[in-house]
């Protein structure tokens, strides 16, 4: 699963902090999902596309294989 | 993870606290005669048998440091989101593992007297295993620094 999170909070100009209180999770929670070790809930995921006012498609997308 | 069947932040240390308490006497208890003079007026007969305790030590020391242990491990973290929840799920696999792992080891190569402590102390160690395993993984993840 691939993300564009972080260059979506550069857009923005937010930090892991900022997005993590808007979206209600920990900021080390924001960390393991843009470095790709953690896959959000469908809920997680949606409430980042509101932040970024971006659609979900923008912000992940599936990797060969998956 | 539904939040309502966690304790309260404030919990995890009184369960601490009381753990340890516990875990001390308890200890002791299994090796040394110990008691805390807490009597029951009557005698009762058990569920399964016909032994009637009359001195409360026992039951005391084995209910509490159940309870202290729950405590100590079932509190909520700081910030409870839904990858605190996973850990949670997975530490808690993780500790039934090792604990029955180790327990089937148990059975081939411990028996007699020291079988029965060994089985004793299995009762509380899923619980010691997952508090071990849970706190070491948020550990780890609150180290995780900061990028921007």
């Amino acid at each position: 699963m691939k993300n564009t999170i972080r260059i979506q909070r550069a857009v923005k100009n937010i930090t892991q902090a900022q997005l993590a209180e808007a979206i209600g999770v920990s900021r080390q929670t924001i960390n393991t999902i843009e470095s790709g070790k953690y896959v959000p809930s469908t809920v997680l995921a949606l409430k980042m596309a509101k932040v970024f006012e971006k659609p979900v498609e923008e912000l992940f997308e599936l990797e060969e294989g998956e | 993870m539904k939040t309502k069947l966690l304790f309260p932040r404030k919990f995890k240390y009184v369960g601490l606290v009381i753990s340890a308490i516990f875990i001390v006497m308890g200890i002791y208890n299994m090796y040394f005669t110990f008691t805390l003079e807490i009597y029951t007026p009557f005698e009762v007969e058990g569920l399964l048998g016909s032994s009637s305790p009359n001195e409360l030590t026992d039951e005391i020391l084995g209910a509490g440091l159940i309870i202290g242990l729950m405590m100590l491990a079932f509190s909520k973290e700081k910030i409870e989101d839904e990858f605190v929840g996973k850990m949670r799920l997975e530490s808690l696999l993780w500790a039934v593992y090792v604990n029955y792992i180790l327990l089937i080891l148990t059975f081939f190569f411990v028996y007699g007297n020291p079988f029965l402590d060994v089985i004793i102390y299995n009762m509380y160690t899923i619980l010691i295993f997952f508090i071990g395993r849970f706190n070491f993984l948020m550990y780890r993840h609150l180290q995780t620094p900061e990028i921007d």
